[in-house]
């Protein structure tokens, strides 16, 4: 099986790639992995006040098309908001890097990555609120 | 454990003989293909539990391989030559699930009903963070060189693979009377297998290979 040249351009340069401070509050992590083939994929977030992504990295151990699905999805979040990142379907990456069926499951995973550096992050901004109410 | 009702040819259609595996017998060397109820241990004619016999299974598969081998039905009838092939491929498959622990048992848990990794994708606890972490260690470690690392890791996590295994031993022949949730945490057992098999593979291999894609 031949990967899209798509595929080789983000494994090859791959955008984003590196970390983020985990106890920050304005940064979510995500760490998902795929079972199946022992892949792991780290995809952090920076939010500003207003939700919007501000900064994205990943660091993906795993096949080329998981290494480009973790590197196209920093792409697109960067500069969305978390709603509009929410909304991302790794549907979209695998039409954008035209990944066969047996690599579905990695566009899956930075779908996964992404909404839980999410999940992440506004727990954090959860636990903040009620904290700071709890001082008032 | 091996209380599933099911019902195998006891008898050779042809010449009456008792068939040892369903499908060929001993005797004429009559091929049956496989019947529908028929599992891994059933093809092999061995017992359905985790802690088999590894030599017993050597053995059976070879005599069965040996009997059922298309070099055997290349003179006879195209169905015979054909159902030989597709038996051949069928027993070989299953040998090389049930003679693998690892395979074995995500095999039995799999005819006790329970959850695939697809369906149930969770692993222990904090795995996942310690796997990127360990990752990242490794990667340090092999561009520095740093080969006292590099076997301290492997030890390591051999170390945690044998023990997650001993406890997949400990519970795969339970499966059978296991409840949803315990097939559940078996499956979770399982799917940290291939993250440690993965780090080790990752370990074995020459640094200087390790970042061509695979």
């Amino acid at each position: 099986m031949a990967y899209s040249s798509k595929v080789v351009d983000h494994y090859e340069n791959p955008r984003n790639v590196g970390s983020m401070d985990a106890d920050a509050k304005n940064v979510g992590t995500g760490i998902v992995g795929a079972p199946e083939c022992g892949d792991v994929m780290r995809l952090q977030i920076e939010v500003d006040e207003s939700d919007r992504i501000v900064d994205a990295k990943f660091k993906t151990f795993g096949c080329g098309s998981a290494i480009a699905s973790s590197s196209l999805a920093t792409e697109w979040i960067k500069g969305r908001t978390i709603d509009e990142a929410l909304a991302l379907k790794n549907t979209e990456i695998v039409t954008e890097l035209a990944l066969p069926p047996v690599k579905i499951h990695c566009s899956v995973l930075a779908e996964d990555a992404v909404r839980a550096a999410i999940a992440d992050v506004q727990q954090k901004k959860e636990a903040a609120k009620t904290t700071a109410s709890a001082a008032s | 454990m091996s209380e599933r009702a099911i019902s195998l040819p006891v008898k050779c259609l042809s010449c009456h003989e008792e068939l040892s595996t369903p499908i060929v017998c001993d005797g004429c060397h009559t091929l049956y293909p496989v019947p529908q109820s028929a599992d891994f241990f059933d093809l092999l004619s061995i017992g359905r539990t985790f802690h088999l016999d590894e030599g017993l299974l050597a053995r059976a598969y070879r005599s069965i391989a040996r009997q059922i081998h298309p070099d055997r039905f290349g003179g006879d009838s195209i169905e015979a030559g054909n159902l030989s092939t597709r038996l051949s491929a069928q027993v070989n498959q299953a040998f090389a699930t049930l003679r693998d622990p690892v395979k074995r048992a995500a095999y039995i848990l799999e005819i006790a009903g329970g959850p695939s990794a697809a369906e149930v994708r969770e692993v222990p606890g904090a795995l996942l963070g310690e796997v990127m972490m360990l990752r990242e260690e490794i990667e340090q470690a092999q561009a520095k060189g740093d080969d006292a690392a590099i076997a301290r890791h492997r030890g390591a996590i051999a170390k945690r693979r044998d023990e997650t295994l001993e406890e997949i031993a400990g519970r795969a022949d339970g499966l059978w009377e296991a409840s949803d949730e315990d097939k559940k945490g078996f499956r979770v057992l399982l799917n940290s297998i291939k993250y440690f098999d993965n780090l080790l593979t990752e370990l074995a291999v020459n640094p200087l290979a390790a970042n061509q894609d695979h």
